[in-house]
């Protein structure tokens, strides 16, 4: 049977560990100065952190109002577009309805009349029509 | 100087860092040697010490002495190398190696390791212990101290101390007869 090791014997807990030369008489040192290091950046995060607050507020704000409009692009322009072209039709239309071209062959309706009915058609209207003889009688 | 002095000295007006330093002084080498001998290696313990009694200041102005200032010390600087090991065995696990393995092999290559091989070996069991067993047996066995002033800085009952050091002898003892 194996022979097992016994933990207890003398020596075995004498520390086999060494250190750089000089380890400990500058730990110290080390620690005071890492400690001042942490001072100096907790003072500048103070005076900074304000700020950087404000801007990071900002910046949350305009990257989520870009992202609305960065994922709604339908939506948001379509009803846009529309509304553009809507006014641009009220527009015309007003523009239209409010400014009459006096001289305008095509939009008078008595001349466009005239040149619609045919001569014939007028003299067969009058000669079936025997109300509109006793009209034009009655003229003169 | 006694704790309870240096406590109050620390208390004083402008006189903090020189009461530091001397904490630093009575017990910077106590707890360096705690961290080695669960980190192995000496860049590891040195950021882990200098972590440790950073907090431990910044810390310091709040401690009531409901516990003593060794013991408030050796919980800060524990609690540090198990978060440390904690990370660095994530990290093991998430590349696919071994954690105590890797312990292991900065052990071998320690310049700064001046034991025969059984002390070797010794060390080398130790890290393979679970991380809180390691603790409880370096307390108890390199260190020698009590299992009162253990229950103290880990908050465990000596009773679940003492089974756990019962515990990691064993694993050591069977690990020792693999590696000589």
């Amino acid at each position: 049977m194996e022979k097992k090791f016994n933990i207890e014997q003398p020596g075995l807990k004498s520390n086999p560990y060494s250190v750089p030369d000089g380890y400990f008489d500058n730990l110290q040192n080390s620690v005071s100065e890492r400690i001042s290091a942490g001072k100096r950046e907790n003072g500048v995060l103070r005076i900074l952190k304000p700020q950087l607050a404000l801007v990071s507020v900002f910046a949350f704000v305009f990257l989520l109002g870009y992202g609305v409009f960065k994922l709604l692009p339908i939506q948001s322009s379509a009803p846009e577009n529309s509304l553009t072209d809507r006014y641009s039709l009220l527009e015309e239309c007003q523009l239209k309805s409010s400014f009459i071209d006096f001289y305008d062959q095509k939009t008078d309706s008595l001349t466009s009349v005239k040149k619609d009915i045919d001569p014939q058609e007028i003299i067969e209207y009058i000669n079936t029509d025997v109300s509109i003889l006793y009209l034009a009688s009655l003229e003169f | 100087m006694d704790d309870k002095d240096l406590l109050a000295l620390f208390r004083e007006e402008g006189k903090e860092h020189y009461a530091f330093n001397l904490i630093v002084q009575k017990y910077g080498e106590r707890l360096y040697w705690h961290i080695r001998k669960m980190v192995a290696s000496h860049d590891d313990a040195n950021d882990l010490l200098q972590n440790s009694l950073v907090k431990a200041w910044k810390a310091l102005p709040g401690f009531r002495e409901e516990s003593r200032l060794f013991t408030w010390l050796y919980r800060i600087t524990t609690n540090e190398v198990l978060t440390f090991l904690k990370k660095r065995q994530l990290r093991s696990f998430l590349s696919l190696t071994d954690y105590s393995g890797k312990l292991e092999n900065v052990l071998e290559s320690d310049i700064y390791f001046n034991g025969d091989s059984a002390k070797k070996a010794l060390h080398k069991a130790v890290l393979r212990l679970p991380e809180k067993q390691r603790v409880v047996f370096n307390l108890r066995y390199f260190e020698e101290m009590k299992y009162e002033d253990i229950s103290e800085i880990l908050g465990t009952s000596v009773g679940a101390l003492k089974a756990s050091y019962h515990h990691a002898a064993k694993k050591i003892e069977n690990s020792l007869q693999e590696l000589l």
